[in-house]
C-alpha cells in the first residue's frame, strides 16, 4: 500500500510507504512499527530489515469522516485547517436511496437544496442547490443554463455537473464530500466560490470475484394537503356572493333572468351530485424500481470492476417518467511504480413530462362533470358567453408529448508514478460527452389553438443540446516527515475545454390525427428561424497547495491558483486565488492531553481566501454584429450590433473568512462554523438610460453583498456500545445567515419603483435583499370591510400609497436545519430525519391570488376555501379578508405577509443487516432496509405547494447483499 | 539528485508552455456569432455595419414612419385623424403619456440612440482598425457617420428639447460621443449644437470635402456595374451638401442667422448644386402618367432606399381606404396651401376634385407607378428626406431677419418659379413669413419637417390664422402650444 505512514513505536522516526509499499526506516531490528493510514485503524508489528511484513490494515468506524477527499489530494481531517465534511455511502444511505443530492442535505446545514414551490416532486426537475447561501443574490439564472449560485461537481477528480450527480445511483457512490470555505475550496479557483461537492465512486477492491446488488422498490403518493380548495355547493356560493349572477346596471332584466336560469342549473347540478375533485384526477400512485448489480474483484497489479444500473420512476402525476440505464467498467493496473486506472461510465435517461400542467385542474370548477353522459371527454366543460373553461382532461388526452432524453458518456484515464517514496506524479485525462434531445408535441386539437387560422394550429419543438469536454490534468504531490514536521504539497496544472451546441426548431401547423412529427407540420411559425448557440468554455487553473503540520499540532494550509478563463472580457483573462489556513489541534498539546484525557479531538482552525465564480455565460462580454435580413439596396448586405457587451467585465470575487471548531470525544462529535463571504464587485444586469444605446440589460460590476453565518451540527450518542453493536444517537444541524448589500449607490432605485406593488423585494445600501417590503395593514375595518393601512408616521388610513412600505418581515429563516436520531442494535437500526425552519416569513401568493384579488373573469376558475369562509360579508364581521363583493384588486400589503416556520419529516429508515443468515447463506452481506421520505409536511403558513407539480410522499423497500 | 534535476526541468518547461501557449488559447472567437475582431478585419464588414446605420436610420422607427410621414407629421397637423385611430388619435392631439404615445415616442428615442451606439462603436473601429480600409473610403465613411451622428442628435433636439424661441436654456437630450455606457447629462439647446452638433458637423465636412465624389462626379444615381456601388448614390448617403444643410438647420435652430446663411448659400449658391441637383423638370413631370418623378427626386439632398414605396401610400394615403386608417388633410387645407392650382406641386402630388372644397384630395407624393422592372427609375425606389429648397427657406428666413426682405424674396422666388408658382414682391416680413410657413407646408409634406417648423415658431393653432384654422376646427381638444411642443423624455432614460 502507498502512502501508509510507518513509525518506530515511542520515536519520532516517521516514513512513508512507496507505491509498492516498501519503505526504509532507521532503527533496530525488532523495533516495534507503527503503521498507520488515514481511514485504517494503526497496527502495529514488529520489524524486521528485509523481511517482507504482511500486514493488514482493518476499516477504522467512522473511518471516511476522519479524511478530506479533495479531488485533488486527499487530506488528513487532523491536520487539515479548512471547513469541509464527508459523508460515506453508509451515511447517505441512512436518508434514502432515492438521490444522493437529497441524502446531502439531510445531512450537512451547508449544503442547501431550495424547496421548488412550483415544481414539486417532478423527477424531471433538477434541484436549485447552494452551499452557504446564495453569493449572487441578483444574479439571474441565464439561459436556464449558469446558476450563478450553484457548486461545482467534481466526480472522481473531474469537473462534472449536477445533473450527473443527480441520477446517479447511490450505491455507486463511495463517499461525499462538501468543500465550505476558501481553505478548501480555493484548489479549484476562479470556480470554488459557490462551493465544492467531490464525489468519489466506488473503486474495485482486490480479492476474489465478488457479486455485490442492491436494489430497492418505491411507491410514492401525492401530498395534497397544501391544497384548500372549494368544492361544488362551496364555489357556486361564493360565486353569488361575489355577484356573479346579479347583474350590473348597465344590463337590462333579461340578464336577470339569464343568470338566474345559469345559476339555477348549476344548483341543480349540484344538488345531482355534481361535485369534481379535480385534482386527484391526473394523479396515480408513484413507482420507483433502481437495480445496481457491481462486480469487482483482482488479482497481482490488477483489479476491475464492473457495474450497472437501472432506475425506473413513475411520478405521481401521469404521464411523468423517468428512466435512467447506466454502465460503467473500471480498471486498475500496477505495474512496478506505476499504476494505471480508467474509469468509464455511460448512462442514458429518457424522460417524459404531463402535458397539461397540474394547476390547470386545479383550476378547473368542482361543478364541472369529467365526462359527459356517454361517458366521454368534452372538448369544453363549458363555452358560452358566460364563460369558457377548457377541459384539462381533454387536452392530456390528445396525443400532445413532452419528451427528452439523454446520453452520457465519461471516460477518465489517471496514471500514477511513484519515483520515490516521497513523491508521486498524476496525469489524468478525461472526457465527456452528453447530448440531450428533447421535443414537445402539441396537437392542433389542444384548446388553446382554438382562435388560431387552421395552418397555424399545432406545434412541435425540438432542441438538441450537445457538449464536449476534455479535461488534462497533472498534480505533482511531495509528502515527507522531518521528524517533528510534516510536509505535503501539491503543485497541480489543469486545462479543460467544455464546448456545447444548442440547436432547434419550432414547426408549426399540423393535421388533426396521427401527423405529431415534424414533416407533417406547415412550417416554421412567421418569422421563425431556428436557434444555434455555440458556447465553448476554456479554462486553465494552475495551483501550488501546501499542508504543513509541527508535531501534529500547529496546522498550516497555503493554496495559491492562477486561473485563467476565455469567459471574461479579453482585458480580463486571468485571476488570482489565494488562501490561507491555520489551526491548532489542541487535544494534541500534552497539558490538555493530560487534563481531558477523553477528548479526542479538539481543533480551532481559520481560514481566508478569495475564490472567483465563473458560473456565465462567456458570450456576455462580447460585442457581437448580426445581419439584417429584411433590408437590401444598391450597397448589399447589413449588419448591426447584436450586444454590445461590456468589454471590461470583471471576475466577480468573493473574500471568504472562515473560523471553525471540531470538537470529539466518546459520546460527543461537535463542529461549528463561522464564516463572512464578502462579495466584491457583485456582476448583475442592471437597466441603463436609453440613450446609452442599450434596451434591456446591462451586465456590468456593481455593488457588494456581505454574507455572515453560523453552521453547527452536533451528534450524541446516548449510548455507545461498539462491543454489541448497540448505539442510540441523536444529532442536530443549524444554520443562521445574514445578508446586507452595499455600494450599489442606488443604482437599483429605478428596479425598486418598478418593483412597487408588484414585488416584495428591494435592493438598498446596506439592506437585505431577502427582506420583505409591503405597506403595514391594520386588518379588514369590520365596519366596511375595506383594508386599513397604517403610514410611515403611525396614522391609519383606507388609501394604499406604496410609499408607506416598510420591511415587514424576511423571506430567510432565522435558523434552519436538519435534526434526527439512529438507532442501531445488532443488526437493526432505525433513523428518522427531520428538517425545520424557523423565523422566517412569506408572502402568501395563494392568499393573494386565490383569496383576494379574484377578478370577475378569474371566477370561472375553482379558489381557495378561505375566499369564502374568511372574507368580511357583513358590518360587523372580524374577518381577515376584505368584503367577498369586492372585486377591486387589492394591493400587496403585509396582511399577506405569514410566518413561515416549517417542520418536515424528510426521512425515516428502519434496515436490517442479515449478519448470521448471511454466513450461513454464503454470503458476504445482506441487508434489507424500509425508507419513508417526505412522510409530513407541516407549516405555519397555508398556501399551495408544488402548483405545477404536486408533492409526495414515497415508502421505499430497498435489498442489497454481496457473495 | 537526477532525478530532482529532471522534474525540476520538466515542471518548468511545464510552466513555460503554460504561460506562452494559455494566452491564445483563451483567446476563443465563437464560430456563431460575429465579433468585433471578426466584423472590422475587412472591407466588407465595415461597409455592411455602414450600410447597417443607414438602413436602421431608416426603419419604422426613424425615418422611414415616425420621422418622415408618420408620428412627427401627425404631430405636426398635418392629417385629419379620427379618434377611433387609438395611437395617432394620441399623438395628433398631443396626449404623449396617453395609452400608445409614449410606446411611439420611446421607440424613436431608444432606436436612434441604438443607431447612434452602432456609429461610435464604427467610429472606434476606425480607430482601432487602420489600414483595413481605403484611405479616401475611410475619411469619406468617418464623415459621413460623423454627420450622421449630429443629424439625428438634432432632430432629438427638435422633438424633446424646448421651444428655443420660449425657453432658450431649457435642457435637450444627452449627446453620446463615444461607444461608453454611462449616464450623459441632458444638455442645452445652445451647449449642445455649439459644442458637439456643429463641430461633428464642421469635421464631417472637412472629411467630405476632399473626397465625396458628389462634389466632383455628380449624384450618381446608376448600377456601377462592376466596379461596385459603394461611391454610388450619394443621395441614399450623408454627403456634403446633405451636411451642409444639416449645419444650416442647426443654425437656425438656435437662430443663429448669421451662420445658418452661410451654410445655406454653400448649397443655394454653389454652381456645382445647380447642375448636380436640378429643379424637376415640368415638362417631364405633368406630362407624364407612366412614371412620374414626384417626390422631385433630382432635388433631394438625401433620402432612403425603399423597395416598397407603393406600400406607402396604399396603407396610409389612399382614398379608398377605411376612414379610420386614411390620413387625410383637413378639408380646405390644400386650398389654402396652394391658391395657384397650377402650382406643380398641387398638380403632382395631390389628385381629386380641383374644386375650392378640395378638402377630399388624395397625397399621391408616395403613390407608385410603371417602371421599367429591368431597370427601374431610381426615384421609383427612393424616398427623400432632404431637399435643396430648405436652404432657400432658410436663407430667405435669415435675410428677412436681417431686414434685407428683397434678398429674402429672391431666394424664396427661386424656389416659387421651379414650382411654377407666382413671385412674391412684398417688404412686409409678416407677408413674407406667411408665405415662407406656406412654403414649408406644400414642400415638406411627408419629410418631417413639419412639426419642427411649427415648434420653431412657437406656433398656436387655437388663433384666428387662416392658415391654421383648419387645424384648430377638426382638434377641438387640442392642447396648448406647451404641451404640444415639450414632448416628454421616455421614461426608459430615468435609469
Amino acid at each position: 500500500m502507498p502512502g501508509a505512514t510507518v513509525r518506530i513505536a515511542k520515536t519520532k522516526a516517521a516514513t512513508v510507504t512507496d507505491i509498492n509499499g516498501a519503505f526504509a526506516i532507521p532503527g533496530g531490528a525488532n523495533s516495534v512499527l507503527v503503521v498507520s493510514y488515514i481511514g485504517k485503524k494503526p497496527a502495529e508489528v514488529k520489524g524486521t530489515p528485509g523481511k517482507r511484513l504482511h500486514i493488514i490494515l482493518n476499516d477504522d468506524e467512522n473511518v471516511i469522516n476522519e479524511v478530506v477527499v479533495t479531488g485533488i489530494v486527499t487530506k488528513d481531517k487532523n491536520s487539515f485547517t479548512g471547513a469541509a465534511s464527508t459523508f460515506s455511502a453508509d451515511e447517505l444511505r441512512t436518508i434514502g436511496v432515492q438521490n444522493p443530492i437529497a441524502s446531502l442535505a439531510a445531512l450537512d446545514p451547508a449544503f442547501n437544496v431550495l424547496t421548488n414551490e412550483l415544481m414539486g416532486s417532478d423527477p424531471n426537475h433538477m434541484p436549485d442547490i447552494n452551499i452557504r447561501g446564495k453569493s449572487s443574490v441578483i444574479g439571474e439564472r441565464d439561459d436556464a443554463v449558469n446558476d450563478p449560485n450553484q457548486p461545482l461537481f467534481i466526480v472522481d477528480g473531474f469537473e462534472s455537473t449536477l445533473e450527473t450527480v443527480y441520477n446517479m445511483d447511490i450505491n455507486r457512490i463511495e463517499s461525499m464530500t462538501i468543500l465550505k470555505d476558501a481553505a478548501s475550496t480555493a484548489i479549484y479557483g476562479s470556480k470554488a466560490a459557490n462551493g465544492v461537492v467531490v464525489v468519489e465512486t466506488v473503486k474495485p477492491k482486490v480479492g476474489q470475484l465478488r457479486f455485490n446488488y442492491s436494489g430497492s422498490a418505491a411507491i410514492s403518493t401525492p401530498d395534497l394537503t397544501s391544497y384548500n380548495l372549494m368544492n361544488a355547493a362551496e364555489k357556486l356560493e361564493f360565486e353569488r356572493l361575489a355577484g356573479r349572477y346579479t347583474p350590473d346596471s348597465t344590463q337590462g332584466a333579461d340578464a336577470y333572468v339569464t343568470l338566474s336560469q345559469k345559476y339555477n342549473e348549476r344548483l341543480a347540478a349540484i344538488a345531482s351530485g355534481v361535485d369534481t375533485y379535480w385534482l386527484s384526477v391526473p394523479l396515480r400512485t408513484g413507482w420507483t424500481q433502481k437495480h445496481n448489480v457491481y462486480v469487482d474483484g483482482g488479482a497481482g497489479g490488477f483489479m476491475f470492476g464492473i457495474g450497472a444500473n437501472y432506475s425506473g420512476t413513475k411520478g405521481v402525476m401521469k404521464d411523468s417518467k423517468r428512466d435512467v440505464y447506466g454502465g460503467n467498467l473500471d480498471l486498475i493496473y500496477r505495474l512496478d511504480k506505476l499504476q494505471f486506472s480508467n474509469k468509464f461510465a455511460a448512462s442514458y435517461t429518457s424522460t417524459q413530462d404531463p402535458v397539461v400542467e397540474y394547476s390547470q385542474y386545479a383550476m378547473a370548477n368542482p361543478y364541472y362533470k369529467k365526462y359527459d353522459e356517454n361517458g366521454e371527454v368534452n372538448r369544453w366543460l363549458e363555452n358560452s358567453d358566460f364563460a369558457r373553461a377548457a377541459n384539462p382532461l381533454y387536452n392530456a388526452s390528445l396525443n400532445s408529448r413532452k419528451k427528452g432524453s439523454n446520453l452520457l458518456l465519461t471516460n477518465y484515464f489517471i496514471v500514477e508514478y511513484n519515483p520515490i517514496r516521497q513523491l508521486r506524479l498524476r496525469g489524468k485525462f478525461g472526457l465527456t460527452h452528453s447530448t440531450n434531445d428533447s421535443e414537445n408535441f402539441i396537437s392542433p386539437e389542444d384548446t388553446r389553438y382554438d382562435s388560431y387560422d387552421r395552418t397555424r394550429k399545432g406545434s412541435f419543438t425540438s432542441t438538441n443540446l450537445k457538449s464536449t469536454r476534455y479535461d488534462g490534468e497533472f498534480t505533482v504531490i511531495y509528502a515527507d516527515v522531518f521528524g517533528d514536521h510534516r510536509i505535503n504539497f501539491a503543485g497541480d496544472f489543469k486545462a479543460s475545454q467544455n464546448k456545447s451546441l444548442t440547436q432547434g426548431y419550432n414547426a408549426v401547423g399540423f393535421p388533426e390525427g396521427n401527423y405529431t412529427y415534424p414533416s407533417f407540420s406547415n412550417g416554421y411559425p412567421e418569422g421563425g428561424v431556428p436557434t444555434y448557440y455555440e458556447d465553448t468554455q476554456r479554462s486553465t487553473n494552475l495551483l501550488g497547495t501546501l499542508n504543513y503540520a509541527y508535531d501534529n499540532r500547529y496546522l498550516l494550509d497555503a493554496n495559491y491558483a492562477l486561473s485563467g478563463s476565455s469567459v471574461f472580457g479579453s482585458t480580463k483573462k486571468y485571476t488570482n486565488t489565494w488562501s490561507v489556513g491555520i489551526g491548532w489541534n489542541i487535544m494534541n498539546e500534552r497539558f490538555f492531553r493530560e487534563a481531558f484525557p477523553w477528548v479526542s479531538m479538539l481543533k480551532i482552525r481559520g481560514s481566508i481566501g478569495n475564490p472567483g465564480n465563473q458560473g456565465f455565460d462567456s458570450a456576455r462580454s462580447l460585442i457581437t454584429y448580426r445581419f439584417l435580413y429584411n433590408s437590401f439596396n444598391y450597397f448589399g448586405n447589413s449588419t448591426i450590433l447584436d450586444q454590445f457587451g461590456n468589454r471590461d467585465l470583471k471576475w466577480q470575487t468573493t473574500i471568504d473568512r472562515n473560523v471553525g471548531l471540531d470538537f470529539r470525544t466518546d459520546r460527543w462529535n461537535v463542529e461549528f462554523d463561522y464564516y463572512d463571504k464578502n462579495t466584491d464587485p457583485l456582476l448583475i444586469g442592471i437597466s441603463v438610460p436609453l440613450s446609452t444605446g442599450i434596451t434591456g440589460l446591462w451586465n456590468t460590476n456593481l455593488g457588494i453583498q456581505k454574507s455572515r453565518g453560523i453552521l453547527a451540527s452536533a451528534t450524541y450518542y446516548i449510548i455507545r456500545n461498539l462491543k454489541d453493536r448497540f448505539t442510540w444517537s441523536i444529532r442536530g444541524t443549524l444554520r443562521h445567515e445574514k445578508i446586507r448589500l452595499d455600494e450599489l449607490n442606488g443604482v437599483l432605485d429605478d428596479l425598486n419603483q418598478v418593483g412597487k406593488n408588484t414585488s416584495t423585494k428591494r435592493y438598498f445600501d446596506g439592506a437585505d435583499p431577502d427582506a420583505i417590503w409591503a405597506v403595514r395593514s391594520a386588518g379588514i375595518d369590520p365596519a366596511n370591510g375595506k383594508e386599513t393601512f397604517i403610514k410611515k408616521d403611525g396614522s391609519y388610513t383606507y388609501d394604499y400609497d406604496p410609499d408607506d412600505e416598510v420591511i415587514v418581515g424576511n423571506t430567510r429563516a432565522k435558523v434552519e436545519g436538519n435534526f434526527g436520531t439512529n438507532f442501531n442494535y445488532k443488526g437493526f437500526s432505525l433513523s428518522m430525519n427531520f428538517t425545520y425552519k424557523l423565523g422566517g416569513k412569506a408572502f402568501n401568493e395563494a392568499l393573494f391570488n386565490k383569496v383576494e384579488n379574484i377578478t370577475f373573469s378569474q371566477l370561472i376558475y375553482n379558489q381557495d376555501r378561505r375566499a369564502l369562509t374568511e372574507r368580511w360579508q357583513k358590518p360587523g364581521d372580524h374577518a381577515q379578508f376584505k368584503n367577498i363583493a369586492d372585486k377591486v384588486p387589492t394591493p400587496m400589503s403585509s396582511r399577506f405577509v405569514q410566518r413561515n416556520n416549517v417542520l418536515a419529516l424528510q426521512s425515516l429508515n428502519v434496515s436490517y443487516d442479515f449478519y448470521e443468515v448471511a454466513s450461513r447463506m454464503k454470503l458476504e452481506s445482506l441487508r434489507l432496509s424500509f425508507y419513508c421520505n417526505d412522510l409530513f409536511w407541516w407549516s405555519t403558513i397555508k398556501q399551495e405547494r408544488g402548483t405545477s407539480y404536486p408533492f409526495a410522499r414515497s415508502y421505499t423497500l430497498a435489498l442489497s447483499f454481496s457473495f | 539528485m537526477k532525478l530532482y534535476k529532471s522534474i525540476t526541468v520538466a515542471t518548468v518547461a511545464v510552466l513555460g508552455m503554460v504561460v506562452s501557449g494559455c494566452s491564445d488559447w483563451l483567446d476563443y472567437e465563437p464560430k456563431d456569432k460575429q465579433t468585433f475582431d471578426q466584423q472590422f478585419s475587412s472591407q466588407t464588414g465595415f461597409h455592411n455595419t455602414v450600410n447597417g446605420i443607414y438602413n436602421t436610420m431608416t426603419g419604422s422607427n426613424m425615418y422611414g414612419y415616425n420621422l418622415s410621414y408618420g408620428a412627427i407629421d401627425i404631430m405636426g397637423l398635418c392629417y385629419k385623424i379620427e379618434s377611433s385611430n387609438n395611437s395617432k388619435y394620441e399623438l395628433c392631439t398631443a396626449a404623449y403619456t396617453g395609452t400608445y404615445a409614449p410606446t411611439t415616442i420611446s421607440s424613436i428615442w431608444s432606436t436612434a440612440y441604438n443607431t447612434i451606439l452602432n456609429i461610435n462603436v464604427l467610429l472606434k473601429a476606425l480607430d482601432e482598425k487602420p489600414g483595413v480600409l481605403l484611405p479616401e473610403d475611410e475619411k469619406m465613411l468617418r464623415g459621413e457617420m460623423l454627420a450622421s451622428r449630429a443629424f439625428i442628435h438634432l432632430d432629438l433636439v427638435r422633438l424633446f428639447g424646448p421651444v428655443y424661441a420660449v425657453n432658450p436654456n431649457g435642457l435637450s437630450v444627452p449627446y453620446a460621443d463615444a461607444p461608453e455606457v454611462i449616464k450623459r447629462p441632458r444638455l442645452t439647446v445652445d451647449d449642445i449644437i455649439d459644442n458637439h452638433i456643429i463641430p461633428d458637423l464642421t469635421e464631417a465636412q472637412n472629411l467630405l470635402k476632399d473626397v465625396d465624389p458628389v462634389l466632383t462626379e455628380g449624384v450618381l444615381s446608376s448600377d456601377g456595374g462592376e466596379d461596385g456601388n459603394w461611391f454610388r448614390y450619394r443621395q441614399l448617403r450623408m454627403n456634403y451638401y446633405a451636411t451642409t444643410l444639416v449645419k444650416a438647420r442647426a443654425y437656425l435652430w438656435k437662430a443663429d442667422y448669421a451662420n445658418a446663411l452661410a451654410e445655406a448659400r454653400k448649397i443655394t449658391d454653389d454652381s456645382n448644386v445647380k447642375s448636380t441637383f436640378p429643379w424637376v423638370d415640368p415638362v417631364k413631370l405633368l406630362a407624364n402618367n407612366s412614371n412620374p418623378d414626384r417626390i422631385f427626386s433630382t432635388e433631394c439632398l438625401f433620402g432612403y432606399y425603399n423597395s416598397k414605396m407603393s406600400d406607402i401610400f396604399e396603407n396610409n394615403f389612399n382614398g379608398s381606404l377605411d376612414v379610420g386608417l386614411v390620413m387625410k388633410p383637413r378639408d380646405g387645407y390644400t386650398d389654402i396651401l396652394f391658391p395657384n392650382t397650377a402650382d406643380y406641386r398641387r398638380q403632382s402630388q395631390w389628385t381629386g376634385t380641383t374644386a375650392i372644397s378640395g378638402g377630399d384630395l388624395d397625397f399621391i407624393k408616395y403613390k407608385s407607378f410603371t417602371t421599367n422592372s429591368e431597370n427601374p427609375d431610381f426615384w421609383a425606389t427612393f424616398y427623400g428626406l432632404m431637399r435643396k429648397s430648405e436652404a432657400y427657406y432658410i436663407a430667405a428666413e435669415c435675410l428677412m431677419n436681417q431686414n434685407d426682405m428683397a434678398g429674402a424674396c429672391n431666394y424664396l422666388n427661386e424656389v416659387r418659379v421651379a414650382r411654377g408658382a407666382e413671385t412674391l414682391d412684398t417688404t412686409s416680413a409678416a407677408d413674407l413669413l406667411q408665405t415662407l410657413k406656406l412654403e414649408y407646408l406644400a414642400e415638406m409634406r411627408g419629410e418631417g419637417q413639419i412639426f419642427f417648423l411649427h415648434k420653431r415658431f412657437n406656433q398656436s393653432f387655437a388663433t384666428t390664422n387662416a392658415i391654421y384654422n383648419a387645424h384648430e376646427a377638426a382638434n377641438r381638444d387640442n392642447p396648448a402650444v406647451s404641451i404640444r411642443y415639450n414632448v416628454p423624455i421616455p421614461s426608459g432614460e430615468n435609469y
